[in-house]
């Protein structure tokens, strides 16, 4: 190789690697989440018996070093010159230009790696089609090369799924007849397929572990196949290696180019801004980055998931911020506090967080084991296992603990992690009523319980006081508020604008107020009330009142 | 001279293997894990491979002898006796008992077990299990499916998993362990009931304008003429809060009774109404009798501990489908603060296995649950104590012989329900029963996070075709129950 191709694709490399580390640090740790890679010999037998059963198992291999994004992003760029280069190698006596387009199905499989749901496997499944190709195509002679092709067509079907018609591609360029007799043994294959394996056909023609949600075939990797049989085909027609019409400044501007125009807009498809955020929420929560929640939230968009909204109001309720806080960002009602209405794979492990502050282990544990069944493509998750072996042990359930605290120790990185012992918090605060039964339905008793019961939990009396709040239930917050009111307290600001405003539903001024509010609040509610009987545009009331309970009152969700 | 030599080395790799090793003599029997000390087993059933409790155990080499024969295992730590001269050896002790002796080797040192016994019952089972298998979770699901067990072997074949459509699978069942009939429920985008019977399998849908829900949990007729069905408005709550987990219980549930010939659902007024929730139908043996579960409605969930189910029972036409108006109660299990779930009738008309918990009727998720015997002739209910444990005792189900019964059961860890057969005898006494063998158990069941659930016999290889029933489960097409 060239010494400036070789310079090119280190460019190529790093340019990559920086991109997916820098813009899309949260996607690597996210992969990394979302597996369990077990040194066993049952979990690998298990991989690889479906379509495509060892390019995946490669791929989660891969992906287990994720949890550090750098690392992540530099194995994913490193797979995408792998492949690269192996393309090259059929294409490398040829001109210039044609070695150039090599870098279309590059781009297109980078923007497939920016969807957080895409699969090693893909990539891998491509590389070991070309690799088979490479052997393959470097036996002499043609009746054992003919042989060998229709051998190894169902066998790679096997080992990277029907990507392996990539292995075909390559092939044609130097036996065409090869490749051809191959063809219609591998759609045969794909269908005998459907007799042995319990996947709709969909799938095992278009992939089964290529992209995480199993139902769902993406277009990218095709694409990206595609592209590269293009390339592979084109250079038949250019033999020898001529004279390069273009010098090495335009193929990597041709190269940087299809960056920009192919991947581009895949790219931008690809992102879901809100998710993005969600996910970013999330890994800070789980990683308890408090202030980096309240940073993000400083600089994100004003608009949260409610996901986002409950990681954002744990971060300030764990930070001092809760109550007064409450609404200086955006709000979007009680689920936004605590929920268990939304079951995928995601959220469920944000309001684990909460469940588990609160002293609600039984809860959290529900909400981790509904994330965890709830990865689409049945993967179960280290992540989920660390969380279940904590609850479960401070459950007392120490056989099912240790189950989890075994198969962590057949991962490479987790097998000498042990569930803290430091869960005071946990067997002070939880319920004993054993009938307590928990759900979004009476989240508001359960939090109500755990605040009178023990009135030094704070963190129970302010959910139960917002979740109040936020549900517009100004009866019940003064019925909380009294029932959890400590002497010689001082009224909070955000409780005090609640109080106040409960106060002037039914009376013309303050005078009698049983609560010492705050200098200012009566004041600023009678303003308020002036300006809203004003009818002054709700423009206006935000930059003046946009903090408050009041203007949380009247105008959310209007 | 080569031949001569092979014939030494295999001879002595024999020996080697059945060789008593020196050391030390314990009168203690050996802890094993599944604990198949005493147990009581069926003449074709696989070999009862078990895994040393001691962790540190390094060698184990154990002898099992019958009054003709022996064979011998050595490993690591667990054994891993070879099949067929297993069966042999089962084949020759038929109503007799094995003598399992244990050695093992722990810091290299050998140490010799008091023999411990497995009784091999004259009885044999039925062919093979049919379970589901999935994750003891709360509202979402990862892969799952009903497999078919071999008791002879360890093979076990997906009959249906739903990675091959979108939902999950449910209650199935089939005629008296009889897998041509067969009953199974699909939940999800895809939901249907799938009926084999009459050799041809199709996708029905059981929801009709006249039932609050789908047709859930099945009982066939012995006839294969009739299934009844219970139709439950289900849902579920979790506890927060040590020792539970989760409640599933009915909002409402009436019986109905499914004409399999004339594609009609039946619906008896007098197991339909308001003013009680029946559920978990089964005919009896004779068919002449329909058992089922039914509590007085109370508010739910604020009263979910109040309701407690009885054993009740009505008179069954089977030449017309016709459900008696003579309600009688068979168990009144809410007089002693019971409940009663899963009636089963034995196959021979002698006994009715129940499961008793304190409250509600889904006792799965009951530590308390335990297994009972109702005997038809005397009407004396017993706890099977031989059989119970401190934990969930659960779903059970006969084999065609009414001598073999499974089980399902959380003793194993608390959480993950486990399968275990057992040998009940003409008066209706239980052997100790075995867990469902594995090869490696210890690896087998400590890396398995599924449970077995809902398991029945099953007296051949089912001929289930699941490409079909993928492609029926995928289908819009729905053969609606008429009325």
């Amino acid at each position: 190789m060239k010494l400036y191709r070789k310079i090119f694709l280190a460019a190529e490399v790093v340019f990559v690697a920086l991109l997916l580390a820098s813009r899309f640090p949260s996607h690597m740790v996210f992969q990394e989440r979302y597996q369990l890679f077990l040194w066993t010999w049952r979990y690998f037998v298990e991989v690889v018996s479906v379509p495509g059963g060892m390019a995946d198992w490669t791929g989660r291999f891969f992906t287990q070093f994720f949890f550090n994004p750098w690392v992540g992003a530099g194995i994913v760029s490193a797979l995408l010159i792998v492949f690269q280069l192996l393309l090259l190698s059929f294409v490398d006596k040829k001109p210039l230009w044609l070695s150039s387009l090599t870098a279309l199905p590059v781009a297109i499989l980078f923007a497939f790696y920016t969807n957080e749901n895409a699969m090693l496997s893909a990539v891998v499944a491509l590389i070991l089609s070309l690799a088979a190709a490479r052997g393959v195509a470097s036996i002499g002679r043609s009746s054992v090369r003919m042989v060998v092709t229709l051998v190894a067509t169902p066998i790679l079907y096997m080992v990277s799924g029907p990507l392996c018609l990539m292995f075909l591609a390559a092939l044609s360029t130097r036996d065409w007849k090869a490749a051809l007799s191959g063809l219609p043994l591998s759609v045969l294959t794909v269908f005998a397929s459907s007799w042995v394996f319990q996947y709709p056909m969909k799938s095992l023609a278009g992939g089964v572990h290529y992209y995480r949600f199993l139902q769902t075939v993406r277009p990218e990797p095709w694409y990206a196949l595609a592209f590269a049989a293009v390339v592979l085909l084109l250079q038949r027609f250019f033999r020898g290696e001529g004279k390069a019409p273009v010098n090495a400044a335009v193929m990597t501007a041709s190269v940087v180019s299809s960056l920009l125009i192919v991947a581009w807009p895949l790219l931008e498809r690809n992102i879901n801004r809100q998710k993005e955020e969600t996910i970013r929420y999330t890994l800070l929560a789980e990683n308890e980055d408090w202030d980096g929640i309240i940073e993000a939230a400083g600089r994100g968009t004003p608009s949260l998931s409610p996901v986002s909204v409950a990681c954002l109001n744990l971060a300030m309720a764990k930070t001092g911020m809760f109550p007064d806080g409450l609404f200086k960002g955006f709000q979007n009602g009680p689920q936004g506090l605590i929920s268990d209405k939304k079951i995928d794979f995601i959220s469920p492990l944000a309001f684990a967080h909460v469940y588990w502050a609160l002293g609600l282990v039984d809860s959290a544990q529900r909400m981790v084991y509904e994330a965890q069944e709830s990865i689409p493509d049945y993967q179960k998750s280290a992540y989920c296992h660390k969380w279940l072996a904590r609850t479960n042990r401070v459950n007392g359930d120490h056989a099912v603990a240790d189950k989890y605290m075994e198969a962590l120790g057949h991962t490479l990185f987790y097998r000498k992690w042990r569930p803290s012992d430091d869960v005071g918090h946990i067997s002070k605060q939880r319920l004993t009523e054993k009938d307590m039964v928990s759900s979004d339905e009476n989240i508001h008793e359960v939090l109500s319980l755990l605040a009178r019961r023990d009135t030094s939990n704070t963190l129970a009396r302010d959910y139960l006081l917002a979740y109040d709040m936020l549900a517009l239930d100004l009866d019940g917050f003064v019925a909380d508020y009294q029932a959890t009111h400590r002497s010689q307290e001082v009224v909070s600001v955000v409780y005090a604008e609640a109080l106040a405003l409960a106060w002037a539903r039914n009376h013309r001024d303050f005078n009698g107020i049983p609560w010492t509010l705050p200098e200012g609040i009566a004041e600023r509610c009678v303003a308020f009330f002036g300006d809203r009987g004003a009818n002054r545009p709700k423009g206006t009331m935000r930059s003046k009142y946009g903090t408050t309970y009041w203007f949380y009152y009247f105008y959310h969700g209007k | 001279m080569i031949r001569r030599a092979l014939f030494i080395m295999v001879s002595a790799a024999i020996v080697s293997a059945c060789a008593a090793p020196a050391g030390r003599e314990v009168v203690a029997e050996p802890e094993i894990y599944p604990d198949y000390k005493g147990v009581t087993v069926p003449l074709g059933i696989a070999p009862l491979d078990f895994t040393m409790a001691d962790s540190l155990v390094s060698s184990v080499d154990v002898s099992v002898s019958g009054p003709s024969g022996s064979l011998c295992s050595r490993g690591r730590s667990y054994t891993r006796f070879p099949i067929r001269r297993w069966h042999r050896l089962l084949k020759a002790s038929a109503g007799q008992t094995l003598r399992v002796t244990v050695r093992a080797k722990r810091g290299g040192e050998w140490t010799t077990y008091k023999p411990f016994s497995i009784n091999v019952s004259e009885d044999p089972s039925d062919y093979g299990l049919v379970y589901r298998k999935l994750a003891p979770g709360y509202i979402s699901y990862s892969k799952m499916g009903i497999y078919e067990r071999d008791l002879s072997s360890f093979r076990e074949r997906a009959l249906i998993e739903n990675t091959s459509f979108s939902g999950c699978v449910n209650c199935h069942t089939s005629n008296r362990a009889n897998p041509d009939e067969f009953s199974l429920h699909i939940r999800g985008a895809r939901g249907a009931t799938l009926l084999r019977a009459n050799g041809a399998m199709d996708a029905y849908e059981t929801k009709t304008d006249s039932t609050s829900g789908f047709c859930v949990y099945p009982y066939w007729h012995p006839s294969g003429k009739y299934i009844a069905y219970s139709i439950n408005t289900t849902r579920q709550a979790f506890h927060e809060g040590p020792d539970k987990i989760i409640e599933v219980f009915d909002h409402e549930s009436d019986l109905g009774v499914y004409d399999v010939d004339n594609g009609r659902l039946l619906l008896p007024p007098s197991l339909k109404g308001d003013q009680r929730w029946e559920t978990f139908p089964a005919f009896s043996a004779d068919g002449k009798t329909l058992f089922f579960c039914a509590a007085t409605p109370r508010p739910i969930p604020d009263s979910l501990a109040a309701i407690r189910y009885n054993l009740l029972k009505t008179d069954f036409d089977p030449s017309t489908g016709a459900v008696g108006s003579v309600i009688e109660t068979v168990i009144n299990a809410e007089s002693d603060g019971k409940s009663v779930s899963f009636p089963r009738p034995s196959y021979d008309g002698k006994y009715l296995m129940y499961t008793l918990s304190d409250y509600g009727n889904f006792s799965i998720w009951h530590h308390e649950a335990d297994l009972w015997l109702f005997d038809m002739e005397t009407g004396e209910s017993r706890p099977l104590d031989e059989v119970n444990s401190e934990d969930t005792e659960s779903f059970h189900n006969w084999d065609s012989s009414s001598r073999w019964f499974v089980f399902s059961s959380r003793r194993d860890d608390g959480l993950h329900t486990r399968l275990y057969l057992c040998h009940i005898n003409g008066n209706g006494v239980c052997d100790k029963p075995f867990m469902l063998p594995q090869r490696d158990p210890g690896r087998y069941y400590n890396s398995l996070f599924l449970s077995f659930n809902a398991p029945e016999f099953v007296a051949h290889p089912s001929p289930f075709q699941s490409r079909r029933a993928a492609r029926l489960i995928n289908s819009d097409a729905r053969t609606p129950f008429k009325l």
